[in-house]
C-alpha cells in the first residue's frame, strides 16, 4: 500500500513543472559554476570538473534541496488539509504506517531528483561554448559519492524534519520557519571553525556535511584536488550516520504522533438563542479622518504579525544567531582577542540581522499585501472609506517596525557585549549610522521591491519566487557583461570602512547621494505600487490601468511627477559624478589597460635606465580638502658602463603629473597607459648625473562607484612612492589570472636563483629604479596634524596657518618611502640613543607599551646578533583600517588600525601577535633595508623569511617557548591551508614565488626554528651575520637566496646536512605517530615515560605527487604535563620507527612526538598521545 | 436621493456576460434583487459597492459619481458579500472596533455604543471575546451583516443575507432592515421570493445581466393576475404537461406534484385559477412569458 502512496507522489510530481524548473535551476546553476570563470564561487585551483569539485558541489548544494523539499515535502504532507479533503482521505481504511511512509517516501525521493542536476551540469560543461576551463576524464565514482554521501542524505534529513513539522503543524508557514530555523543550526555549527582545536566539532556536526567535507578535504593541494575522493568512512561517516540517525528519529517521532483526526477541534461558541428585539442603533458620528484611520491599520497589522507564530520563531531565530554570533566572535582576530570596538560589533550584528532581515522583507511582504485576500475579508475592507496609500503605507511600515526595532536591539545587545567584555566606549552614532541609518534604508528599499513584486503578481508565490530570483539576478548579471556601477544594483551603495580616524568623512558624499537616488526610486515604485494597488475583485490589467489612470489625478498626479523629476535630478548628479567625473574601472577594464600596458611596454623592462641616487621631496598635504601635491627633485645616474639615450618614465594614468629632465626631451608622451619617452640630448655617459623632476597631485571631489581615491583623507593619510611618476616599465601590474581572456601568453617567470649572479643581479626586487639613496623631504600638512616622512626629524615649523616638518634619512637607504599624516599622539622613548617613537590614536592606547616594547627588545636582539642599527630613529605608525597591514619602510612602520591597536591581549596563554608584528617590522631594518634580494626567485626568502626568523628570536626570549609552540601550530596550519589554495604547484623555499605568501611567511617560521633547535641558535645567527656582511648596503650584484642557503649549509654539522635539502630545496611533509604512550611513577616520585613513535617523511614533486623518503632522521620528543607545560625535550633518531624512555619529575599527561610543532605534519593531533598512567613497581 | 444605474455592461475574462446594459433606478427604501443564481446580480452590487470595474454604464448616487467617486460612495456604504471569511486569530469586537475606526467613527465612547449595540443586536454579544474564526455559519454570517450597519449607512447593499440565517434571526433581521430602509437606500439581492414579497416596495428580476422587470411586486402580481392556473398530477405526467401547456413551476404537494401554468385562457380541465404571487411573477419573468 505505501508504495502505491509513494508512486502516486512521484507520478504527480513528474506531472508538475515545478519539479523540472527546479531540476533545470540546480543544472544551470552546476554548469555556470563548472564552466566559468566569472562566478565568485570558483574560487578552487583544480580541473574544473575534478572528483573533489563534484562532491564539493553536492555538499555545497544543500541549502538549494532545503529550498527544494519545502514545496515537495511540505505539499506532499499538507495536502489532505490544505484541500479539506483530510476527512475524506481518514475515513478509508488506511493504515497509518502506509499512509506516512508512502508519503514520506515518495516526497524525499521527488526532492532528491533536482539534485541530479549537479552531475549534469558538471557533465554538460566540458562541451560548452564558452568554457576555457581544464577538465579532466569523467569522475563517475565522485558523481555517485556526492549522490549517496550528500545528496541523498541531506534530503533525507531534510525532509523528515519537514514532514514532521508538517504533519504536526499541518501548516505551510511552520515549513518556512522550521527551515530558517535549520539555517540557523548551520550557523551555529560552523562558528565553531574558527578555533583549530574546535574545528572537528563544527565537521561532526554540521548536519549538511559541508563542514564536514571542508575539514578532510582543508590541506588538498591542487594535485590531490584533482585525484583524490572523499570516501565513506572516519569523519564523513560518522557525520553521515549520525544525521540519518536523527532524521529516522525524527520521522518516527512523528509517526508515533500522528492521528487521523483533525489537529483540534474547537467547538463553537456557545451560541444564544434570539432575546433581544431589535432597538434603534445609537447614533454615532462618522468623520474618516486619515490620522486615526493610519493609526488603526498600523496597530492592526503589528498586531497581526505579532500574533502569527512564524514570525515570532522567525524573531527568536534572528535574535539567536545575532546573540550567538556576538558572543563568539565578538573578541575574536588572528585566532585570537580584540577589543569588542564598536565598528567591529556592528560588523557582527549586520551578519547576524541579515538573515532576519531577508526572511522578513520576503515572506511577510507577502502576508501583509495578501492578508485581506487570504481571509477572504478583503471585500469587506475593500468597500471601507480608506484612501489606498493609506492601507499600503500601513503595511509597508509594519513590516519595517519590528526590523527597525531589531536594530535598536540589536545596538543594545551589541552595548552589552562590550559591556561584558569590559569594554567601555560605546559609540552610539557608530551603531546609529551603520544599523539604521545604513542597514535599515537597504532593507526598507528591499521591502518596497518586494511590496510592489506583491502588488503586480496575480499570485502571492509568483512574487515569492520573482522578487529573489530578481535580486540574484540583479547581483550576478552584470559582472559578466562588465557593466559595473551601483545604479543598476537594486538599493546598493558603496562600500564602506568606518574608521576611528575619519568616521564615514570620505564615503559621505557617495553614501549620501545614493542613498537619495535609491529613497528616490523606491518612492516612484511606492507610487507605483499605490496607482496599481489592488482593491475590490479586478484583475484585469485593463482595468486596472484604468483605475491607475483615474488615481493618478489631482494631488497624486503631482506628487508623481515632483517625485520623478526628483529621481531624474539625482540620477543626474550620480551618473555625472559616478560615470563622467569619476569614470568606473571594472575589473575587467583594469585587465584590459594593464595588458595594453605590457604589450606596449614590456620591451623596455630590461633595457638600461640610469638610477635614482638622492631625492629631495617637497610634500603639501592638506587633509581638510583630501588633497595634495607632490614635488620631488631626483638626481639620477647612469651606473652601466655605456650611454644610455633614453629615459622611460611611468606614471599613473589620467592623475595629474609634469616630468622634467635636464638635458632630455620628450619624445613620447601615452597620456592614456601613462608613460612617456626622453630622448637624452647628449646621451648620459657613464658615471653621468643629471636632475629629474617630477611633480604629481591628488585632489578628491564628488563620489564615485567605489570608496574612491583614498590617498589623502581627513585624518590618517597613507601613501608611498607608488603615486607619483617612476622610472621604468613596472611588472607588478601585469595581469597574472586568465591571461588568455586578453590576448597575452603565460606570464613570464623571474629568473630561477643561481649561484655567481651578475648581471642578472644587478636589481633588487622591490624597487629597480635605485640602490641606495639619500632622501630629504619637506613636508606640510594642517595645524592640527603631524606629518610623517622617512628619517631623523630636522626642523619643524609653523606658517600660513599650516605645519611644516622636514625630514632627512641617517643612511642612503632603499627607495621606497611612505608619507602619513594625522592627528596623532605620540609614545616617545630613548634605547641607547636611538628614539623610539610611537604615533597612535588616542582612542586606541592599549597596545602602545606593547609596541614599545617590542622595538626595544628587537633593536636588543638584533643589534647583538645581527649588526648596528643604520638610523637614528624607529617609528611605529598607525594608519586607518582600509587596509589590514603592517609594513616596513627605512625606520617607519606604518601599521594598520585593525591589526594590532585593537588586539587585547590580558587573557592568559594568548599569542602576542602585536609583539611579533612589531618585531617582523623592526627586523625589515636589516632584513630588506640593509641586505635585499635580486630580483629572482627566492628573493623573499632574504628579507620576509628572515624577518620570521629574528622575530620568532625575540618573541622566545620574551614569551618562551611553550608560545612559540601554539604560534608554530598556527603558522602550519596557515601553511597547509596557504598550499591548498595555490593554483600553481608549490615552489621549495630556495625559490618561493613572490605570491607564495604561505612558504614565504608560515612555512620559513617552522622551518628556521627547525634550524635554530637542531644547529642551534647562534650558528643560525652566525651564518647571518656572514650574509650581512658581505651584503649590507652593498652595491649590485645583489644577493641570491643561494647566499643564506649555503651560508646555513657551512653551519650545518655532516650529520644534519639532509636539512638543508629537506627544508630549503625541496617542499617536505611529515605524517608521524605516536603509537603508544605509557608512564610509571617511581619511587622517588619521578615518572619514567615510554613511548612508540613512527616517523614518515615524503617529499612532493613538481606534479604535486608525494614521494616516500628513506627513513633516517633527528627529531625531538617530550612530554607536557596537564597545564600544558612541557617537562622534557630531547632529541633522537629515529629510523622509521622506535620506542624511547625518559623520565619526568612531574606527572605527564601527554606524550609528545615533536613537541615544538617544527615539522610540518598533515595530521599534527597524531603527534600526541595521552598517557597511560601505570602503576608503581609492575 | 435616490441610485440611478444605467447601461452597465460587465463581462468577465471567461467570455461571462455577466451584466448587459443593466438600467435602473433605485428609490429610498427596501429594493429587491430577484434572479436565479449567476443571473449576475453579485456583480451589480460588487459595481455599486465599489470594488469591480464596469466596462461601460453609468451610476450615480445622488450627485456622486460611483464610478470615478468611489472615497465619496464608500463613505455612506454598508455592504454585506455574499461570501467572506475573517482575520485569524481575532475576537468579533476587536474586528467590529476596527472596521469601525475605519469607517469613520472617531469618538471611543460612541464607537464602543455602537459595536456594543450592534453585538446585541445580532445576538453575538455573549460570544464577543471569541475568536471569529471558531464562528459558526449563521453566527458569521450575523457578524457580517453587524459590520454592514456600522456607522449608520446611507447605502446598503446586501448579498443574500440570510441565507444560513434561522428563521428567527431572519425575521429580526427582515425587521431591522425595514426599519432602516425608511431613510436609506437598501439593496438585497435573494434568489427568494418571499422575502422580497414581504419587504420591497420595489423591485427588479435580472436574468443573464438583463433586467426582465423593475417595478413594484404589487404591479407584477397584478399583471398576472387571471393567468396562473394550477393543478395536481401524476410524477408521471409531468413531461406531457410541459409540452402542452406553458408549465411556469412544478412543486411537489404531499408527494405529487402540483404545476402553475401560464394561460390567458383557462387552459382545461383539472386546472383551477389561482391568484398569482411573486413566485409566478418570477419565474413567467424568466421564462419570458409575459
Amino acid at each position: 500500500m505505501w508504495r502505491h502512496l509513494a508512486l502516486f507522489e512521484i507520478r504527480y510530481w513528474a506531472r508538475s513543472w515545478v519539479l523540472w524548473l527546479f531540476l533545470l535551476l540546480t543544472t544551470g546553476f552546476a554548469l555556470f559554476v563548472s564552466s566559468s570563470s566569472d562566478f565568485v564561487i570558483r574560487k578552487e585551483n583544480c580541473d574544473w570538473n575534478a572528483g573533489y569539485m563534484v562532491e564539493n558541489l553536492y555538499t555545497g548544494f544543500a541549502v538549494f534541496t532545503l529550498l527544494m523539499a519545502i514545496v515537495f515535502v511540505n505539499s506532499s504532507a499538507t495536502r489532505d488539509f490544505a484541500t479539506h479533503s483530510d476527512q475524506i482521505v481518514f475515513s478509508t481504511p488506511i493504515r497509518k504506517f502506509d499512509y506516512l511512509w508512502g508519503r514520506f517516501l515518495g516526497a524525499a525521493f521527488v526532492a532528491a531528483v533536482p539534485m541530479l542536476g549537479v552531475s549534469l551540469g558538471v557533465l554538460i560543461a566540458p562541451h560548452v561554448w564558452w568554457t576555457h576551463g581544464d577538465f579532466q576524464r569523467i569522475n563517475w565514482a565522485a558523481h555517485g559519492l556526492g549522490i549517496v554521501l550528500f545528496a541523498l542524505p541531506n534530503t533525507l534529513f531534510i525532509a523528515a524534519i519537514l514532514f514532521a513539522v508538517a504533519v504536526f503543524t499541518r501548516s505551510a508557514s511552520a515549513s518556512f520557519v522550521s527551515a530558517i530555523c535549520l539555517l540557523t543550526a548551520c550557523k551555529f555549527s560552523q562558528s565553531f571553525l574558527a578555533d583549530l582545536k574546535t574545528q572537528w566539532v563544527a565537521a561532526l556536526f554540521d548536519p549538511f556535511g559541508s563542514e564536514t567535507f571542508r575539514y578532510v578535504t582543508r590541506y588538498w593541494t591542487l594535485a590531490e584536488k584533482n585525484r583524490l575522493l572523499v570516501g565513506a568512512h572516519g569523519l564523513i561517516l560518522w557525520n553521515r550516520l549520525l544525521w540519518l540517525a536523527v532524521a529516522l528519529a525524527i520521522f518516527f517521532y512523528a509517526f508515533r504522533r500522528f492521528r487521523f483526526a483533525p489537529l483540534r477541534v474547537r467547538s463553537a461558541p456557545e451560541d444564544e438563542s434570539p432575546g433581544r428585539v431589535a432597538g434603534a442603533l445609537p447614533k454615532a458620528s462618522m468623520q474618516p479622518m486619515r490620522g486615526a484611520q493610519f493609526a488603526e491599520m498600523l496597530r492592526h497589522e503589528l498586531r497581526a504579525l505579532a500574533r502569527t507564530g512564524s514570525f515570532l520563531v522567525i524573531l527568536v531565530c534572528g535574535l539567536s544567531i545575532m546573540l550567538f554570533n556576538l558572543l563568539a566572535k565578538a573578541t575574536e582576530g588572528y585566532g585570537n582577542s580584540a577589543f569588542p570596538v564598536t565598528y567591529k560589533v556592528v560588523e557582527l550584528l549586520q551578519v547576524g540581522l541579515i538573515l532576519f532581515d531577508i526572511a522578513v522583507v520576503l515572506y511577510f511582504t507577502g502576508v501583509a499585501v495578501w492578508r485581506e485576500r487570504d481571509s477572504g475579508t478583503d471585500e469587506i475592507l475593500d468597500a471601507l472609506p480608506v484612501p489606498d496609500w493609506l492601507s499600503y503605507l500601513a503595511k509597508l511600515i509594519a513590516v519595517l517596525v519590528p526590523m527597525l526595532v531589531l536594530e535598536f536591539v540589536g545596538m543594545a545587545a551589541g552595548m552589552l557585549v562590550q559591556t561584558a567584555y569590559g569594554y567601555h566606549r560605546y559609540q552610539p552614532v557608530v551603531y546609529l549610522v551603520q544599523l539604521v541609518g545604513l542597514d535599515f534604508t537597504s532593507v526598507a528599499f528591499l521591502a518596497v521591491l518586494a511590496m510592489l513584486f506583491h502588488v503586480v503578481s496575480p499570485y502571492k508565490y509568483v512574487a515569492w519566487f520573482g522578487f529573489p530570483v530578481f535580486l540574484a539576478l540583479d547581483l550576478a548579471i552584470w559582472k559578466p557583461l562588465n557593466v559595473d556601477t551601483l545604479m543598476l544594483k537594486f538599493g546598493e551603495t558603496p562600500d564602506v570602512t568606518y574608521s576611528d580616524f575619519f568616521g564615514w568623512q570620505p564615503y559621505r558624499a557617495g553614501l549620501i547621494w545614493f542613498n537619495l537616488y535609491w529613497l528616490a526610486f523606491c518612492v516612484l515604485l511606492a507610487l507605483a505600487s499605490i496607482l496599481l494597488w489592488r482593491r475590490g475583485r479586478e484583475t484585469r490589467w485593463r482595468h486596472r490601468a484604468a483605475m491607475a489612470r483615474q488615481r493618478l489625478r489631482g494631488r497624486m498626479s503631482r506628487v508623481v511627477w515632483g517625485a520623478a523629476a526628483a529621481w531624474l535630478a539625482i540620477f543626474g548628479v550620480v551618473f555625472y559624478q559616478t560615470k563622467i567625473a569619476h569614470a568606473i574601472t571594472t575589473e575587467k577594464d583594469l585587465a584590459e589597460f594593464n595588458a595594453r600596458y605590457e604589450n606596449a611596454y614590456k620591451k623596455y623592462e630590461h633595457v638600461a635606465q640610469p638610477k635614482v641616487v638622492s631625492a629631495k621631496y617637497t610634500i603639501d598635504l592638506s587633509p581638510e580638502t583630501n588633497s595634495m601635491k607632490l614635488h620631488c627633485e631626483e638626481v639620477i645616474r647612469n651606473k652601466t658602463d655605456r650611454a644610455i639615450d633614453k629615459l622611460y618614465m611611468d606614471y599613473v594614468a589620467k592623475q595629474p603629473h609634469r616630468i622634467e629632465v635636464e638635458g632630455a626631451k620628450l619624445v613620447s608622451a601615452d597620456s592614456e597607459l601613462g608613460f612617456e619617452i626622453f630622448q637624452f640630448t647628449p646621451p648620459l655617459q657613464p658615471g653621468e648625473t643629471r636632475r629629474l623632476t617630477v611633480e604629481t597631485a591628488r585632489a578628491r571631489r564628488g563620489f564615485s562607484n567605489a570608496a574612491g581615491d583614498l590617498t589623502v583623507v581627513s585624518n590618517g593619510t597613507f601613501f608611498n612612492t607608488s603615486v607619483m611618476p617612476r622610472i621604468g616599465y613596472h611588472r607588478n601590474e601585469e595581469v597574472d589570472e586568465d591571461r588568455w581572456k586578453y590576448g597575452l601568453s603565460p606570464r613570464q617567470e623571474l629568473p630561477e636563483p643561481f649561484r655567481d649572479c651578475k648581471a642578472e643581479c644587478g636589481t633588487n626586487y622591490l624597487e629597480r629604479s635605485a640602490d641606495w639613496v639619500d632622501v630629504e623631504s619637506t613636508i606640510s600638512t594642517s595645524q592640527d596634524q603631524i606629518a610623517i616622512a622617512p628619517g631623523s626629524l630636522v626642523g619643524e615649523w609653523r606658517a600660513n596657518g599650516r605645519r611644516y616638518f622636514q625630514y632627512r634619512l641617517d643612511h642612503q637607504s632603499l627607495d621606497f618611502y611612505s608619507f602619513l599624516s594625522g592627528q596623532y599622539e605620540v609614545d616617545r622613548s630613548d634605547w641607547n640613543g636611538v628614539k623610539v617613537e610611537v604615533y597612535y590614536l588616542r582612542e586606541q592606547p592599549w597596545n602602545v607599551p606593547r609596541m614599545r616594547e617590542s622595538v626595544r627588545r628587537s633593536l636588543d636582539y638584533y643589534t647583538h646578533n645581527f649588526g648596528p642599527y643604520a638610523h637614528k630613529v624607529v617609528r611605529v605608525i598607525e594608519f586607518p583600517r582600509i587596509a589590514g597591514f603592517a609594513q616596513s619602510y627605512p625606520s617607519t612602520m606604518p601599521y594598520s588600525e585593525s591589526v594590532g591597536f585593537i588586539a587585547n591581549l590580558s587573557g592568559p596563554g594568548h599569542i602576542d601577535h602585536v609583539f611579533y608584528v612589531v618585531a617582523h617590522e623592526v627586523a625589515h631594518q636589516w632584513w630588506a633595508h640593509q641586505v635585499i634580494g635580486a630580483e629572482l626567485q627566492g628573493a623573499t626568502l632574504l628579507s620576509e623569511s628572515l624577518a620570521q626568523y629574528s622575530s620568532l628570536m625575540v618573541m622566545e626570549k620574551r614569551y618562551g617557548r611553550d608560545m612559540i609552540r601554539k604560534f608554530l601550530r598556527y603558522e602550519t596550519d596557515l601553511y597547509l591551508k596557504g598550499r591548498a589554495h595555490d593554483k600553481r604547484t608549490e615552489r621549495p623555499l630556495i625559490a618561493v614565488r613572490d605570491e607564495q605568501l604561505y612558504v614565504r611567511y608560515n612555512k620559513a617560521s617552522a622551518v628556521f626554528y627547525h634550524m635554530r633547535e637542531m644547529i642551534g641558535e647562534e650558528a643560525v645567527n652566525r651564518a647571518l651575520r656572514k650574509v650581512l656582511e658581505r651584503y649590507r648596503y652593498a652595491d649590485p650584484p645583489y644577493p641570491t637566496s643561494y647566499a643564506l642557503v649555503d651560508a646555513l649549509r657551512d653551519e650545518t654539522p655532516k650529520d644534519l646536512q639532509y636539512l638543508i635539502a629537506d627544508l630549503f630545496e625541496n617542499v617536505t611533509l611529515y605524517a608521524n605517530s605516536v603509537t603508544d604512550a605509557r608512564a610509571q611513577l617511581r619511587d622517588d616520585g619521578k615518572f619514567d615515560v615510554t613511548m612508540d613513535v613512527q616517523v614518515t617523511k615524503f617529499r612532493v614533486d613538481q606534479d604535486g605527487k608525494d614521494v616516500l623518503q628513506k627513513p633516517g632522521e633527528w627529531v625531538e620528543i617530550g612530554a607536557f604535563a596537564r597545564d600544558g607545560k612541557l617537562l622534557h625535550l630531547e632529541k633522537v633518531f629515529v629510523r622509521g620507527s622506535g620506542t624511547f624512555h625518559f623520565s619526568v619529575d612531574r606527572k605527564p599527561d601527554t606524550a609528545a612526538l615533536d613537541p615544538l610543532a617544527m615539522l610540518i605534519d598533515r595530521n599534527p593531533e597524531r603527534s600526541e598521545h595521552k598517557l597511560t598512567i601505570e602503576p608503581r613497581g609492575h | 436621493m435616490e441610485l440611478r444605474v444605467e447601461a452597465l455592461s460587465k463581462t468577465y475574462e471567461n467570455g461571462v456576460k455577466a451584466l448587459d446594459g443593466v438600467t435602473l433606478t433605485i428609490p429610498p427604501g427596501m429594493y429587491g434583487l430577484l434572479g436565479p443564481n449567476g443571473a449576475g446580480k453579485s456583480t451589480l452590487m460588487r459595481i455599486l459597492a465599489t470594488l469591480l470595474e464596469p466596462d461601460s454604464g453609468e451610476a450615480h448616487l445622488g450627485d456622486i459619481n460611483m464610478l470615478r467617486q468611489k472615497i465619496e460612495v464608500r463613505r455612506v456604504l454598508g455592504y454585506l458579500p455574499q461570501e467572506f471569511g475573517v482575520y485569524p486569530r481575532i475576537s468579533a469586537q476587536e474586528m467590529l472596533e476596527h472596521l469601525a475606526v475605519l469607517k469613520g467613527m472617531n469618538h471611543r465612547g460612541e464607537r464602543k455604543a455602537a459595536v456594543e449595540a450592534l453585538l446585541q443586536f445580532v445576538n453575538l454579544y455573549p460570544s464577543r471575546h471569541k475568536r471569529l474564526s471558531g464562528f459558526s455559519g449563521g453566527m458569521r454570517q450575523r457578524f457580517g451583516i453587524a459590520q454592514a450597519l456600522l456607522g449608520h449607512p446611507k447605502l446598503l447593499i446586501v448579498d443574500e443575507p440570510t441565507a444560513g440565517l434561522d428563521p428567527g434571526e431572519r425575521n429580526r433581521f427582515y425587521n431591522l432592515l425595514s426599519e432602516i430602509g425608511e431613510h436609506v437606500i437598501v439593496i438585497l439581492s435573494t434568489h427568494i421570493v418571499q422575502d422580497v414579497m414581504q419587504l420591497c416596495a420595489n423591485m427588479s428580476i435580472i436574468h443573464h445581466g438583463r433586467v426582465l422587470y423593475a417595478g413594484s411586486p404589487a404591479d407584477a402580481i397584478e399583471a398576472l393576475s387571471g393567468r396562473i392556473w394550477s393543478r395536481s398530477i401524476q410524477k408521471t405526467e409531468l413531461a406531457e404537461y410541459e409540452i402542452a401547456y406553458r408549465v411556469i413551476s412544478s412543486k411537489l404537494t404531499a408527494g405529487r406534484p402540483l404545476i402553475h401554468v401560464y394561460s390567458e385562457e383557462p387552459p382545461g380541465e383539472g386546472f383551477e385559477p389561482t391568484p398569482a404571487d411573486l413566485e409566478d411573477v418570477f419565474f413567467s419573468r424568466i421564462l419570458q412569458l409575459s
